[in-house]
């Protein structure tokens, strides 16, 4: 993963934000009036000094929709819930995985559903949350 | 400009980084936590920050690199080059997270800055300093010492006790 630089010069990007929702079918006609632009800065960032664009190298995480050159926003202020997604250190080494409480035990898991690939938090205590991921950002195209 | 002034009612607060630039590396690098760590100044020239480790294997601050070469051998030392833009950036997010605290401040340099705390009762000051130190620690990654005192010359002096006892402190 590469530190990208961010910050340094905040962008103000805006692109006009439709306010209709688009449907995963059909896109809706209706979307031909305009709410408001938007930022892309200020919709994708809560607390800008806690949060760092991260880019994933691998495929690790490609089952819970998480490819090879994607760019993650990691917010390092908040707390992680059950199926977040999280920055950790494992071996030495920051990874993506995601968080899965059970029974009141917290593992990592790279969504796969085998046992023996989950990594029992409890029993390392030497990993650490190192952020959470709240944005994937995917290029389709 | 300084606007922060020293009297005796008033709690300044100095909040210092730990090795600074040691710890912007280790942020993105977990390798190398808890191993003795390097950073050199441009061309490689200098010492200009070293981990607790570094400090204990009697790597000293400014050295000419050269001369430490065999200490780092010997003990397996990571070394950096500087790398401005990682630390300029690192500076202002902990700048940033300062200001949830207090509009009240005053950057002293890359790694320093003064707080204005007069507003914080005395028997509350310490505990403040601590969730300082630990709001800067989960937001940027980057550990600190905070001092706290009456002038700015004595926070500082806190700020060196604090950072050997490892916890906020107020003199």
């Amino acid at each position: 993963m590469a530190y990208k630089e961010q910050n340094k010069n905040i962008m103000k990007l805006t692109i006009p934000f439709y306010l209709h929702k688009v449907g995963a079918g059909f896109p809706s006609p209706a979307t031909d009036y305009i709410e408001d632009d938007i930022d892309l800065n200020s919709h994708l960032i809560t607390n800008a000094p806690a949060t760092f664009i991260i880019r994933v190298q691998g495929k690790s995480m490609v089952n819970v929709g998480i490819y090879d050159g994607d760019l993650l926003i990691v917010d390092k202020s908040i707390d992680p819930r059950n199926f977040s997604t999280v920055i950790t250190n494992v071996n030495e080494e920051l990874v993506v995985k995601t968080l899965v409480k059970e029974k009141g035990v917290s593992y990592l898991t790279s969504g796969s559903k085998s046992i023996s690939e989950k990594i029992n938090l409890t029993e390392n205590p030497e990993i650490i949350i190192w952020g959470v991921v709240t944005y994937v950002i995917h290029k389709q195209q | 400009m300084s606007f922060i002034n020293s009297s005796k009612k008033n709690k300044i607060a100095l909040i210092d980084c730990n090795s600074f630039y040691v710890s912007c590396e280790r942020l993105f690098n977990p390798k190398i936590i808890n191993k003795p760590v390097v950073v050199l100044s441009n061309n490689d020239g200098c010492v200009i920050s070293r981990s607790i480790e570094a400090k204990k294997i009697g790597i000293k601050m400014g050295e000419p690199y050269f001369k430490v070469k065999e200490l780092v051998k010997k003990n397996n030392v990571y070394i950096f080059s500087s790398n401005y833009a990682l630390y300029g950036d690192l500076s202002r997010r902990v700048m940033k997270t300062l200001k949830s605290f207090s509009e009240k401040i005053e950057i002293y340099s890359i790694d320093e800055a003064f707080v204005d705390l007069s507003h914080i009762q005395e028997k509350e000051i310490e505990n403040y300093g601590k969730e300082i130190r630990e709001r800067i620690l989960r937001w940027t990654g980057i550990p600190t010492s905070v001092g706290i005192s009456n002038t700015k010359t004595l926070s500082k002096v806190a700020n060196n006790l604090a950072k050997k006892i490892n916890q906020a402190l107020y003199i």
